[in-house]
């Protein structure tokens, strides 16, 4: 391989394509099966580096090592804050729902998503996107990503959102997909992999008129597998970081 | 003056302690190893508090901090090579070995990718943490390291060129 296609690999992998290079690298990539290989070769060892080197939050034997156990703002060994997770949901929730009254279930239009774009209409009940479940990244960010932190898929990003049990004693968690083929949905985990239980796409589309987050029928197709499964309220990171450490086993 | 304007200590050390999650795991990154990485996060919060007054409030905190991380990496790999693998990999590959091959591809691609990174310079493995696994773009790793885009570019690109090299080489019967 010629170091000239290392370079593009790498800037595609790291996003540092314009939409133009990109597209005709995607044609490149089409047309050439080893390319293709390659670049799923490189992005599964992104994966698995960006899950041996993960973040670790500070406990208090860190913190006194490092002199710094009587700052003000010691955390709980936070990776992610649920109560602002939760509040943000509330912020993001479609107008006319009526998120106040459910803070726990308002819909997230979510993070970096938001920021920039707004969420459209077309959103649709559906089937599990065939492959993501299949896809071992997926899999592995199910089982090793504390929410919030990201995971590269084929297609886009998937950043697990939080985490909760279910009454059927599987442990699930929500997820968006970030990408092309933006989603958001409930995974449970089954006996051996992670089980897509509900699923809603997105379509992304700049508007003048800040976050149009979907319907009600986003969050309704997401709110009725929660209801369906019963689930308790979403853990805190020391539980999730408990579960992620034993491998969710089911209670 | 605000009274906070006089002890910098206590105005960067809060701060600081939200920084830790990420400039831990960028130190592991740097050190190729889960103790090494500690002592290295260990001395750049000493050096951190030490030079306290030299960060400028506005500025970013973390770029400043992961800075001093890159300097004392460079000064301790001098002193003494710096190796090991990097966290619990039996606990991570038990999720491999429960699908078979279908999760990752399994416990000795796990370690390979590990010790492969592990057996890469310090200035790659330094491009790697910034941009792979801390999310920088290339502008961002460039500043930080005070080197050209084209060299960031390049060295990620050798970087993940000799893991997968090396993932290829090891013998498909450890599997």
């Amino acid at each position: 391989m010629t170091e000239e296609l290392e370079l593009q690999i790498a800037r595609y992998l790291d996003g540092e394509m314009d939409a133009v290079e990109r597209a005709k690298f995607d044609m490149d990539i089409a047309r050439q099966p080893e390319l293709a290989q390659t670049i799923q070769q490189w992005r599964d060892n992104d994966n698995v580096l960006r899950t041996l080197i993960a973040e670790r939050p500070a406990d208090a034997a860190l913190l006194a090592r490092l002199g710094l156990a009587d700052a003000e703002s010691a955390p709980t060994a936070t990776v992610i804050d649920f109560a602002t997770a939760r509040a943000a949901r509330v912020t993001h929730a479609p107008p006319g729902t009526a998120a106040g009254s459910r803070p726990r279930r308002g819909w997230i239009a979510g993070g970096a998503i938001a920021a920039a774009l707004a969420l459209a209409v077309t959103v649709k009940m559906m089937l599990a996107t065939p492959g993501l479940s299949n896809d071992p990244a997926f899999q592995l960010a199910m089982q090793r990503s504390a929410s919030g932190q990201r995971m590269t898929l084929e297609a886009g990003t998937v950043v697990p959102s939080l985490s909760f049990a279910a009454n059927d004693g599987r442990y699930c968690r929500e997820y968006r997909v970030e990408g092309d083929k933006a989603s958001a949905g409930i995974a449970c985990r089954g006996d051996r992999r992670w089980t897509i239980e509900a699923e809603v796409k997105m379509a992304l589309a700049p508007t003048a008129t800040g976050i149009v987050a979907a319907s009600g029928d986003q969050s309704n197709a997401i709110d009725a597998a929660y209801t369906r499964l019963r689930g308790g309220d979403p853990m805190d990171a020391a539980q999730e970081r408990t579960l992620i450490a034993s491998g969710w086993r089911a209670r | 003056m605000s009274p906070k304007a006089c002890a910098p200590h206590a105005r960067i050390k809060d701060q600081l302690v939200a920084e830790i999650p990420r400039l831990r795991r960028f130190c592991a990154g740097l050190a190729g190893n889960g103790d090494a990485g500690d002592d290295l996060l260990q001395a750049t919060v000493e050096r951190a508090m030490v030079h306290a007054d030299q960060w400028q409030d506005g500025t970013r905190l973390d770029s400043w901090l992961f800075r001093i991380a890159r300097n004392l990496s460079i000064d301790m790999a001098r002193s003494r090579k710096v190796r090991g693998t990097v966290v619990d990999l039996d606990a991570i590959a038990d999720l491999a070995g429960e699908d078979g091959r279908q999760i990752v591809e399994g416990r000795s691609d796990l370690r390979a990718v590990g010790s492969a990174f592990d057996d890469l310079s310090a200035e790659h493995r330094a491009v790697m943490a910034l941009v792979v696994i801390d999310g920088r773009s290339y502008r961002e790793a460039a500043e930080l390291l005070d080197i050209p885009i084209g060299s960031v570019m390049s060295r990620l690109a050798r970087a993940r060129a000799a893991i997968c090299a090396k993932l290829h080489r090891s013998p498909n019967s450890a599997k």
